[in-house]
């Protein structure tokens, strides 16, 4: 366990962190590999671990009948994810996937469980990365779907042959 | 209008100061405003800049927008409360939605300036208020992404196209 709190410095999600607060971050994260398709979260479990993109690309998808799925979004390096089951304590609102190759850094669920309630310094500094980061993805589904509701629905449905259509809200 | 010892207890049962133990919620009620606003008149227009979190005190805010036919279009009510703005205090940005009074109303105004320097100064509610906004954030996107969902089912059925002006100002308190 623990990772290079290098890999952290250089993500713009922790610029307000100091060089303590990194490695201690670090010191409760783990490097994972995932190979295309891989699905790390699966919608309707229960709670647990966050990421973070350190190389590649996640795709979030939502199930609706049929098999078929709704791309919520697509997440570039630096960017996090499985956040809300941890702060509201239900179940995983979506899956998430790699969408090819990728490398990404997870922090267990009682690990992020502490961050989220103690109020020492740093973990209110993560709390509020975390607010921001939130804000960020909501607002950007919320201009994306909205701009969407006229495109064809297709657009908006996997495979990944129409994920072209999410590039422009990466990094 | 209420005077401070009642619009502290009265606080004290809502949202975001329920939190807070007694003191901590007078040192930052004593840091917002309290106002209250006509039934009909504007509390804050869609696209102007918002930095600042709401809590509906006493009556209620009614939001709108403007659909692209000039036509303004109901989004929600909000009640007694009801928290708005809850973005904007961590990352300021145009108000989504037109704000009025939809009877006479009383709102607790916290400006984003008060959160930053509660945080700076490391105050023990600062971390408090900060998590009750996770929550909340945590809600919206709960809100948004079952909006999501039920537009694309809708829209897989071949119902006419829903016009989700803007998907998260129809979710109450934003």
């Amino acid at each position: 366990m623990g990772i290079d709190p290098k890999m952290l410095a250089k993500l713009p999600l922790f610029s307000t962190f100091t060089q303590d607060d990194l490695q201690q971050l670090a010191g409760k994260m783990t490097l994972r590999n995932l190979p295309t398709n891989y699905t790390l979260i699966h919608q309707d479990d229960a709670s647990g671990s966050i990421y973070i993109v350190i190389e590649g690309r996640l795709r979030i998808t939502r199930a609706l009948a049929d098999r078929q799925e709704i791309v919520l979004a697509r997440l570039g390096k630096g960017r996090l994810t499985g956040i809300i089951a941890g702060i509201d304590g239900k179940p995983r609102s979506a899956s998430v996937r790699a969408a090819e190759d990728s490398t990404v850094v997870e922090m267990e669920a009682e690990d992020y469980a502490e961050l989220l309630t103690s109020s020492q310094p740093m973990h209110v500094r993560f709390q509020r990365m975390l607010a921001q980061e939130m804000i960020r993805m909501l607002r950007s589904a919320n201009q994306r779907f909205t701009r969407g509701a006229t495109l064809p629905v297709e657009e908006f449905l996997s495979p990944r042959h129409l994920d072209g259509f999410m590039d422009e809200v990466d990094e | 209008m209420m005077n401070f010892e009642e619009i502290l207890a009265r606080v004290r049962q809502m949202p975001l100061f329920s939190a807070l133990s007694e003191l901590e919620a007078r040192q930052v009620l004593e840091q917002c405003q309290i106002a209250l606003y006509k039934k009909g008149s504007r509390i804050f227009r869609e696209g102007s800049m918002g930095d600042s979190l709401m809590i509906v005190l006493q009556g209620r805010v009614d939001l709108t927008c403007e659909a692209d036919d000039g036509v303004n279009v109901e989004l929600a009510t909000l009640q007694e409360g009801a928290v708005l703005g809850e973005m904007a205090v961590i990352d300021p940005a145009v108000r989504a939605a037109t704000a009025m009074a939809g009877a006479n109303t009383v709102l607790l105004t916290m400006q984003k300036e008060i959160l930053d320097e509660l945080l700076e100064a490391e105050h023990p509610a600062a971390a408090k208020l900060q998590r009750y906004i996770l929550r909340l954030l945590a809600g919206r996107f709960r809100t948004i992404d079952d909006r999501i969902e039920t537009l694309f089912i809708a829209r897989l059925q071949d119902a006419p196209p829903a016009h989700p002006r803007s998907l998260w100002s129809l979710v109450p308190g934003e």
